[in-house]
């Protein structure tokens, strides 16, 4: 959220640039941008090891130690030296890195001493350096001859002189991060994969995905799509030879051994406050639930991921503050199971909404999209009939029909050359579905259970009170991976704005209904999970959950959730959870350079 | 940058009321209190990172911290074996 530092004082020229952003440059070009000019910034573990390397540091000294803040118009410079000591009348800064030093094999190393190798300092670390002596330089008026860089690990202090030639990389490097800045293009992922293993951006970067996209031609990436189109019965009823179809190239994907760095779980719990009169608040750094006649809960910020308030639940504005500054999304759903809004901190970098919004505004590109989407949406209903149905007899039940009615539709949807047209295809391919659907209900299932069409808000039966609050848990999990990913929820591809609910979340939700709110919720009414008369209430035309109907369904849905799944293109499993944020981070990449990946989500 | 979260058992010994009220404050942030000075706390690399240099402000020389890294057999073994409601297996939800 504080992405707008000091460094913005001027206001004519370009933002200062920060010394620490030559690190990350050399590191990664890609790090850079992703930093300096997306706002892209994940906390590192090394930068709180050195945080605390300073605290130990500044107790050793006894308060004679302090960092020194420093900028220069001229160098188009900012950054804090370590520390500034005078040696023999001249200033030297100080730099201090927790790790080891470089070393160089020596030619000729020094009678008795066993150790060959001599200490210098990293690349980085020397540009670091040197670009502090320029500003202490200009600061002070004083010639800086040499920095020193103490690392504490091994030890040692190395002297780096502060020559002409690392004033050059100095003066080079600044302006090669000036020249990035200005580009519109992020730069590509590094072409050494070891990087990205340490890198702390590699979540959001996502350079395993970057670099499948580029691995697979074109011609593969679209040919898996085209085939499913007109695939037989057989195939898509058996997942694993739809897999095996793919694994000529794909394969080569799981054979790479970095570790995985997209994160295959999320740790941290949602936490629902249904009970009415109940208080969210803080204490400390733990979020503290008081709700009638319950004992007092406290969780430790840290493991919640989102709050989510349901009918008249309160929360305090100290808790809200907490849970903005450790990037807790609260949702707010009404007692009739609608979806309200959330609050999230998310990044809200500014050149990532203009891109989404040049990218989408482009009519091929959207259409593209929508095609896209809308086939992945379809196919999942296909597949879902074809699943349920596996062992009945299709004819007699009504359901060949079905199936080849939605068949049909599918290569209308890649002739379709306007967005109406295909919203068009969707909603008939959905109309046969939702058609289809009590046919999967158990046929000794109370009459009560099954639905009478998919009824919107409200709901006029118990099957559509289910659907329609399980989609409202949905909508918030859509609405936070958007917010996380810092893309602008209002700003959608498909969907008209019309309702309170934002038009990208409808869009990307489309991906998911199938998957994570239909198949559980038939599968739960199968399993003889719901109780007609306790779990719901009706009144008049209208039918809603109870209170203990939502606690059912909460848990229904948080544990699919959990559930894992695994992509097709890039051939590893994640939880339903993180595949939401997945998609959106895909989504994204469809229009800044490494498209191909988003939607490729189906039904297994 | 692995993302990945490791159990750890957080023990300390601090010498002064005050500075163990406030370590207390700070890692009841991160994780659970099992005991009087014994916490378990799932943490990434970047929190346990934090955490230290948190704990390191409040900390003086005298004092001892203590991070045992558990993997997932050991924090099964743990939970068996504890009486119940000392440290439970947590789920992806809760619901109030
Ligand atoms: S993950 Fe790899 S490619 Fe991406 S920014 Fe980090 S080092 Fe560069």
């Amino acid at each position: 959220m504080a992405a707008y530092s000091a460094g913005t004082s001027n206001n004519n020229a370009a933002p200062l640039l920060r010394v620490q952003s030559l690190h990350a440059l050399l590191y990664c070009e890609r790090l850079f941008y992703l930093e300096e000019v997306e706002n892209v910034r994940l906390a590192d573990a090394a930068v709180y090891a050195g945080r605390r390397l300073h605290v130990e540091l500044a107790r050793e000294e006894e308060g004679d130690w302090h960092a020194l803040d420093l900028k220069s118009e001229k160098l188009g410079l900012i950054g804090r030296v370590d520390c500034l000591r005078r040696r023999n009348g001249s200033l030297i800064p100080y730099e201090h890195k927790r790790g080891r030093a470089a070393r160089i094999r020596t030619t000729n190393p020094p009678k008795g001493s066993k150790n060959s190798d001599e200490a210098c300092a990293w690349p980085s670390d020397r540009l670091q350096v040197g670009a502090y002596a320029m500003l202490v330089e200009e600061a002070t008026g004083q010639t800086i001859v040499e920095g020193r860089v103490r690392y504490h690990q091994d030890n040692v202090t190395v002297r780096v002189p502060i020559d002409p030639a690392l004033r050059a990389d100095v003066i080079q490097s600044i302006s090669r991060a000036r020249s990035l800045a200005d580009c519109v293009e992020r730069p590509p992922v590094t072409e050494n994969e070891r990087l990205c293993v340490k890198c702390s951006l590699a979540p959001a970067c996502l350079p395993e995905e970057a670099r499948a996209i580029s691995r697979l031609s074109s011609e593969s990436i679209h040919k898996p799509l085209q085939r499913s189109v007109g695939l037989k019965t057989q195939q898509i009823d058996q997942p694993s030879a739809d897999q095996k179809a793919g694994t000529g190239k794909e394969s080569s994907l799981a054979t790479s051994h970095v570790p995985r760095l997209f994160p295959a779980d999320d740790h941290r719990q949602a936490l629902h406050v249904v009970t009415p009169g109940a208080r969210v608040g803080r204490a400390g750094d733990e979020i503290e639930i008081f709700a009638p006649e319950q004992p007092k809960e406290r969780h430790p910020v840290r493991e919640i991921g989102q709050v989510v308030l349901h009918g008249f639940a309160q929360i305090t504005t100290q808790a809200l503050r907490l849970c903005a500054d450790k990037e807790v999304a609260v949702h707010w759903i009404t007692q009739g199971g609608g979806y309200i809004g959330s609050f999230s901190s998310g990044a809200g970098a500014v050149q990532k909404r203009i891109r989404q919004y040049e990218a989408l505004r482009t009519p091929e590109f959207r259409l593209q999209l929508v095609r896209r989407l809308a086939e992945a949406k379809i196919l999942s209903q296909l597949r879902f009939v074809l699943r349920a149905s596996r062992n009945t007899d299709r004819e007699t039940i009504g359901i060949s029909q079905t199936i080849d009615g939605i068949r049909k539709l599918m290569p209308a949807l890649q002739r379709a050359n306007s967005v109406d047209a295909i919203r068009g295809l969707e909603g008939r391919a959905g109309a046969l579905y939702f058609k289809a659907l009590p046919t999967f209900i158990d046929s000794a299932i109370d009459e009560r259970m099954k639905p009478e069409g998919r009824t919107r808000r409200p709901p006029r039966d118990r099957f559509n009170a289910l659907i329609g609050f399980a989609y409202a848990l949905l909508l918030k999990d859509v609405m936070s991976a958007i917010l996380t990913v810092g893309l602008d929820p209002a700003f959608g591809f498909y969907h008209r704005p019309r309702s309170q609910a934002h038009p990208l979340a409808l869009d990307l939700i489309e991906l998911f209904r199938v998957a994570m709110v239909d198949l559980p919720i038939v599968a739960s009414l199968n399993r003889r999970q719901w109780d007609p008369d306790d779990d719901f209430v009706v009144a008049g035309f209208q039918v809603w959950l109870s209170d203990l109907g939502r606690r059912k369904m909460i848990e229904l849905y948080e544990k699919r959730k959990t559930d894992r799944w695994k992509h097709p293109v890039l051939r590893y499993s994640l939880t339903y959870a993180r595949l939401i944020e997945l998609e959106a981070r895909l989504l994204e990449k469809e229009w800044t350079g490494e498209p191909g990946l988003f939607a490729r989500m189906r039904l297994r | 940058m692995s993302q990945t979260n490791l159990w750890y058992l957080v023990a300390y010994d601090i010498r002064e009321s005050k500075r163990w009220r406030r370590a207390y404050k700070i890692i009841r942030g991160y994780g659970k209190p099992l005991q009087y000075s014994l916490f378990r706390c799932r943490l990434s690399s970047v929190q346990l990172e934090q955490l230290r240099w948190e704990l390191e402000k409040v900390l003086e020389p005298e004092d001892a911290l203590m991070f045992v890294g558990l993997c997932s057999n050991c924090v099964e073994r743990t939970i068996l074996r504890n009486r119940v409601g000392v440290w439970e297996n947590e789920s992806a939800f809760r619901v109030v």
